[in-house]
């Protein structure tokens, strides 16, 4: 039998960076990431998707893509949603047990191996279409900002966003409204960052499709009748940015939340938010749409 | 003291620095926490000092504990966590704790407060970042900076002689040291790899012990963390952490990392290092912290741990040489004038010695010869 010299132990390209890693690691040696989706990959036989879901710290990202794994996973819309590993439904399973509790779920910590990813295969249940399998990270905001701010500093996101299929965008529409230009400001950053990813040239737009979610929309209904008018009139940096360099951009509006209770102490300085209800509008539809894209 | 003073001036040439000397030391500082700003809000380094770079401020934000990183959840929880920045090289010392809510009401807020030093600098800390740590806690005191100024001061901490009373009574105590342990994490770290240490009380206490019988070179680049969460995002090679957990298990999966677990029963097997963790014990609790210094920085960083074992052998004798009859002495001179040294350091020690039983032999010799002829 022939005798295994260190030089031949095994490796496995990870499949967000490419590095090398050994078949018993968890976790990337370098960007962290779970060797699950690699191995799940290598299983499936199927290149994925990735479906990136970026947006600034505390805008929702997180309760979000539980929901839209959970309606998924209930085959809301016409689709049929598998999730691949016991890992893709912890993300789900925390939001919706926090959420039935009227709280919201705890921070995404900046560490990538807090991080929850999903790995799913979705299909039409209606036309009987090839499965896609999609992986879709739930990134905590301020590694984002970090990022974005000085690139290769998590290179997870660097290597994620060059990767992507397809971004959906969350912005909150809360704030936008009320007339604070930080969400303008962080989504225009966010898309000129990727625009130096992809480095189009000037006379050529990206054709990534994005999907720009307005979250948070139940302070400010009007998003639901015209998302773009709203972007158009709130966001126009951003309506701007899409315009000169994205070509396949779209723009909806979202709520989870269908009212909220404020609480305090008198020993606190802070309030804190009570999700006293859900009432889910517009989470689905951002997915389709992307998922028809890919 | 003069003793250890005329060892310490054999050992390395150079005077021993004095004793209750105190000096102050002006460094940089920057704040890692969950705030709102204008420009956005959440975890990232809140004020840093001017000195800072780019490049380093990126390696704070990348290595630093954000939500859900500290280990204890009791409200009085600190960390602390030590490593060279890559950019470059300086020695970071980060104090973590808890601070209140964090602004978006989803969980506590861990604030961060750090100082960066040069090599001269951590060298006046004795190289240990307990003792560094110990300084920032003095100088920051127990409130959180929550609003810090973009651009802060540096800071100005007090590194205290070693040799002093001062600095004796200000080292964190540790009465009884489990010299198993402390041999067992030592030859993890001379063999350069990395350990988690599971179910450690005392653990500052633990590691400023470690830190002292480390070869200063060696020291040097160690990095460690206490109190806080194992995660890759912080690679340090010496973690103290709770309990083994799914997320440390996941985490080392595949990795070339030793785990300790206090609180696991062991066959009895001879300490490692148990004569060099002996000698190291004995000086400390004499305070011959000077000693232990002049001793330690001049070890080579490839020092192995049988060298470390035959150096304390050879510092036991040299202690030795004071109460030791002529017939011992002479039997010293001959068992390490046969000896061969395998470094340098053991090769100027085994001279000292030699020099020193010389020497006290002479003496004792001059003393019989002067006594009365009827006590002779």
């Amino acid at each position: 039998m022939p005798r295994t010299s260190l030089n031949t132990i095994a490796t496995i390209p990870c499949l967000i960076c490419e590095a090398k890693n050994s078949l018993k690691t968890a976790l990337c040696n370098n960007c962290h990431a779970p060797m699950a989706l690699t191995h799940q990959y290598a299983a499936q036989q199927q290149e994925p998707c990735i479906v990136s879901i970026v947006g600034e710290s505390n805008v929702g990202k997180t309760v979000y893509l539980g929901f839209l794994l959970d309606m998924l996973a209930q085959r809301a819309g016409k689709f049929d949603a598998v999730p691949k590993g016991a890992y893709s439904v912890d993300l789900q399973q925390t939001v919706i047990s926090h959420m039935a509790s009227r709280t919201f779920p705890p921070k995404t910590a900046m560490e990538v191996d807090q991080w929850h990813w999903a790995y799913y295969q979705v299909r039409n249940r209606f036309d009987k279409s090839k499965w896609v399998d999609l992986i879709m990270p739930d990134m905590a905001g301020e590694s984002l900002a970090a990022e974005i701010a000085t690139p290769q500093s998590f290179r997870v996101i660097n290597s994620l966003l060059g990767k992507s299929a397809g971004l959906l965008m969350l912005v909150d529409a809360g704030l936008a409204a009320n007339g604070s230009s930080r969400p303008d400001f962080f989504t225009l950053k966010l898309l000129s960052y990727i625009d130096t990813i992809y480095a189009a040239k000037q006379d050529q737009r990206i054709d990534m499709p994005i999907g720009i979610i307005l979250c948070k929309s139940d302070y400010c209904p009007e998003c639901f009748d015209n998302p773009q008018q709203f972007v158009k009139a709130n966001l126009n940096r951003t309506w701007n940015m899409c315009e000169n360099r994205f070509k396949n951009v779209q723009f909806f509006a979202c709520s989870v939340v269908g009212s909220l209770g404020y609480a305090t102490s008198e020993k606190e300085d802070y309030v804190v938010p009570i999700p006293l209800h859900t009432a889910l509008q517009g989470v689905l539809e951002p997915f389709e749409w992307i998922v028809k894209q890919l | 003291m003069d003793r250890q003073a005329a060892l310490a001036d054999q050992l390395d040439g150079a005077a021993p620095r004095g004793a209750g000397k105190v000096a102050k030391v002006t460094i940089d500082q920057a704040i890692f926490t969950s705030t709102r700003s204008a420009t956005g809000e959440g975890y990232s380094l809140a004020g840093a000092s001017a000195g800072i770079s780019g490049g380093e401020k990126t390696e704070l934000t990348q290595r630093s504990p954000s939500h859900d990183s500290l280990s204890n959840t009791s409200e009085t929880a600190v960390a602390l966590s030590s490593y060279r920045l890559s950019t470059t090289g300086r020695y970071c010392v980060v104090h973590s704790k808890y601070a209140g809510a964090e602004q978006s009401a989803r969980g506590r807020r861990i604030y961060s407060h750090m100082v960066l030093l040069d090599q001269g600098h951590y060298g006046q800390f004795d190289n240990n970042p307990v003792v560094v740590h110990a300084a920032l806690v003095a100088a920051v005191g127990d409130l959180p900076i929550l609003k810090a100024p973009a651009r802060l001061e540096p800071l100005v901490l007090q590194a205290t002689d070693c040799g002093s009373d001062h600095w004796i009574t200000e080292r964190p105590k540790l009465q009884q040291y489990n010299a198993s342990l402390v041999g067992n994490i030592l030859q993890v770290l001379l063999n350069r790899q990395r350990l988690i240490v599971l179910g450690v009380r005392e653990a500052l206490g633990l590691l400023e012990w470690t830190f002292l019988a480390l070869p200063v070179r060696l020291a040097q680049d160690v990095s460690t963390t206490i109190g806080l969460k194992f995660s890759p995002s912080r690679p340090v090679q010496l973690t103290f952490t709770d309990q083994m957990n799914s997320r440390i298990r996941r985490a080392i999966m595949g990795q070339q990392i030793e785990i300790l677990d206090t609180q696991a029963s062991h066959p009895a097997s001879e300490t490692p290092l148990s004569r060099w963790v002996d000698l190291i014990g004995q000086w400390r609790s004499r305070g011959r912290f000077a000693e232990i210094s002049t001793l330690t920085s001049r070890m080579s960083d490839k020092i192995q741990a049988t060298d470390l074992q035959r150096i304390a052998v050879i510092c036991g004798d040299m202690d030795s040489i004071r109460q030791a009859k002529p017939c011992t002495l002479r039997n010293l001179i001959n068992k390490y004038s046969a000896a061969t040294a395998s470094s340098e350091v053991e090769s100027q020690l085994t001279e000292q010695l030699i020099t020193r039983a010389h020497q006290q032999i002479d003496s004792q010799l001059t003393n019989a010869a002067d006594l009365p002829p009827n006590d002779q």
